[in-house]
């Protein structure tokens, strides 16, 4: 086939995957060919929108109007809007079903948890944890019924807990487990089942934070997710899902990190560790996967990279001009990035940043609630999604605009992992 | 092409509390946002969903918006955002042997986002239009059959009394005509 004839078979749908492997190759490795070819595709793709649009328009206005507002309400809604904040009722146009079909999809990743202190673990009582605190669109399904959940919340067992992007939650057991369930992410919390079993919780997608407190928890407990298993013993580390991987970071202690049944590798603190088409990945170091720009004194075009306890060092390129401070950094490899920065600054100066990679649209910081604390704030997008760039390797450019009135101590860039650095410790008192 | 104006006035409507003013707001740029949408996305029925996401998650988030800036920009990021996120669910439940076909969708949609960062999709649709208006009747014809009435190749075929191969072939040649008079349009 000829890469025209394979175009035309894509957007025909009879494309077969032998070929499309094969134009997948071309298209990486000519830039013209994936011009061209995006060009048509651009075309197809604007005339399959033009097809009909009315029962579409239909459609999305009942589902605005199904938000439980009505003409008769316009002072609820007019108060409403301007806050720009309604999760009650935007949980009300969830697609319930299409979750409820993924949620049994065998290649929906899962987090086991086997809590040898929880054995016996169905005779928890109602309310296993408790809300710590939450922020954004969390939102708790128990007893057929959805909510918003709030800080002081019990959570039974056999609730579901879904996070929006600009969500995080964080629950806490009576017997010294924590978990943060950051945003876009959905976590079953089944009954806990008896034996060795103990509890037991399911990460559909996104990523959750666990934290056991040293000693809580003797017997150890395992994690399942993506068909790969994990067994820590008062530690800190992450699991997170996403599309066919599973990671895994470990902060402190040690987690054997392996097929279940199979031999684990062993991912020490500081390490972290992928597992992927049923193997796992020679761990490596979390501070190889970071590059830190700290910003000096104002006035200073320096930035260096540096992670404790790594022996990695680079440095970067920073310039700074009354506009903006821009930061040059380079990546080893095609990767897909996150980036936070240290600050200590009001929710109004970090509305008025603006934050931009390659010249690209802007984002700001994610505003913290309180303005007198350093806190690592995520780049999160105008609709508080957090930012993800797909950059191919080589040397990038970060600008900083505006928002300047508090402090910016450091920039971290966060390559293909899904790490907070706020449950860093080492990050947060040596940056 | 979106009208600004109208779309400000409507936004204005809603926020003085008449929901049913962002019905204009949704008539407006319904294409537009749908056509973006489908750069990112193959499946139609999800493009749906993730169009109908895309509004609600506007309509809940108004409030952030700053009336008199470009909202149809304001717009499309979140449906961008909303795009990638079902295309990464979609992705978890996808059979390993529709990955291939399925990255490559993802590359070309890739690539046309980047190029929808020079030519904003509804300068790409308001030059299509034209572009459709100066095709010959049968590639015409074919074009209608094919996308607006949303018929199979089979169908088309036997509609124009030809084979699906003849019809295939030639309704890629018609698209890669169209996308060079877009882009003789834009730059013109």
């Amino acid at each position: 086939m000829t890469n025209d004839e394979r175009l035309a078979s894509l957007l025909d749908g009879t494309l077969p995957e032998d070929e499309a492997r094969e134009f997948l190759r071309e298209l990486e490795s000519s830039r013209d060919i994936l011009d061209d070819a995006s060009r048509v595709y651009a075309v197809h793709a604007i005339l399959g929108a033009m097809r009909e649009v009315g029962p579409l328009s239909a459609r999305v206005t009942r589902s605005v109007r199904a938000l439980g507002l009505s003409a008769h309400d316009s002072e609820r809604i007019k108060g409403a809007v301007m806050r720009g904040v309604r999760r009650s009722h935007g949980s009300r146009v969830r697609r319930l079903p299409r979750r409820a079909a993924v949620v049994g999809l065998a290649a929906a990743a899962v987090v086991f948890l086997a809590m040898a202190l929880w054995r016996g673990g169905g005779d928890a009582p109602r309310g296993a944890f408790t809300v710590a605190s939450c922020r954004g669109r969390v939102s708790v399904r128990a007893a057929g019924e959805r909510r918003p959940l709030a800080t002081g919340d019990g959570v039974a067992w056999g609730a579901v807990l879904a996070t929006g992007h600009d969500g995080l939650v964080e629950l806490r057991s009576r017997d010294g487990v924590e978990i943060a369930l950051r945003g876009g992410s959905e976590l079953d919390l089944p009954r806990p089942g008896g034996g060795e079993d103990g509890g037991r919780i399911e990460l559909e997608h996104g990523s959750v934070a666990l934290r056991i407190r040293p000693g809580s928890q003797p017997g150890g407990f395992a994690v399942h997710g993506g068909g790969f298993a994990a067994t820590a013993l008062g530690t800190r580390f992450t699991v997170s899902v996403e599309e066919e991987k599973t990671s895994l970071a470990v902060t402190s202690g040690e987690v054997a990190f392996g097929l279940p049944g199979g031999t684990p590798v062993i991912v020490e603190q500081g390490f972290c560790a992928e597992g992927e088409g049923g193997r796992v990945a020679t761990p490596v170091r979390i501070a190889e996967r970071l590059i830190v720009m700290r910003v000096l004194e104002p006035g200073e075009a320096v930035a260096s990279a540096q992670s404790e306890g790594t022996g990695s060092v680079e440095t970067e390129r920073a310039e700074r001009t009354d506009e903006a401070l821009r930061l040059s950094f380079a990546l080893p490899d095609a990767s897909t990035v996150s980036i936070w920065a240290r600050i200590q600054t009001s929710p109004e100066d970090t509305a008025r940043s603006s934050v931009r990679v390659d010249g690209g649209r802007p984002c700001r910081w994610r505003a913290q609630d309180d303005a007198l604390d350093w806190r690592w704030a995520e780049l999160v997008d105008t609709w508080g999604n957090p930012a993800r760039y797909g950059l191919l390797a080589g040397s990038h450019e970060l600008s900083i605009e505006g928002g300047r009135g508090g402090g910016l101590a450091t920039v971290l860039v966060v390559r293909d992992l899904p790490i907070d650095p706020n449950e860093m410790p080492s990050l947060g008192g040596t940056l | 092409m979106a009208d600004a104006q109208r779309i400000e006035e409507a936004l204005r409507r809603v926020r003085d509390g008449d929901p049913d003013a962002f019905s204009v707001v949704v008539d407006e740029t319904l294409v537009i946002v749908t056509a973006y949408i489908s750069f990112f996305i193959a499946d139609r029925s999800l493009v749906e969903d993730v169009v109908q996401e895309t509004y609600v998650g506007a309509f809940q988030r108004l409030g952030e918006y700053s009336l008199g800036t470009d909202f149809l920009a304001w717009l499309k990021t979140g449906a961008k955002m909303a795009a990638l996120a079902a295309r990464r669910a979609r992705q978890r439940k996808s059979a390993a042997h529709e990955r291939y076909v399925d990255r490559v969708q993802h590359l070309l949609g890739a690539a046309a986002g980047e190029h929808e960062d020079a030519t904003p999709v509804e300068d790409q649709l308001s030059a299509l239009r034209q572009c459709i208006d100066a095709l010959g009747q049968r590639a015409a014809q074919m074009l209608s059959l094919r996308y607006f009435e949303g018929l199979d190749l089979g169908e088309v075929a036997r509609r124009c009394d030809t084979s699906a191969g003849a019809i295939a072939t030639a309704l890629h040649r018609v698209r890669a005509g169209l996308a060079k008079c877009i882009e003789a349009r834009v730059q013109s």
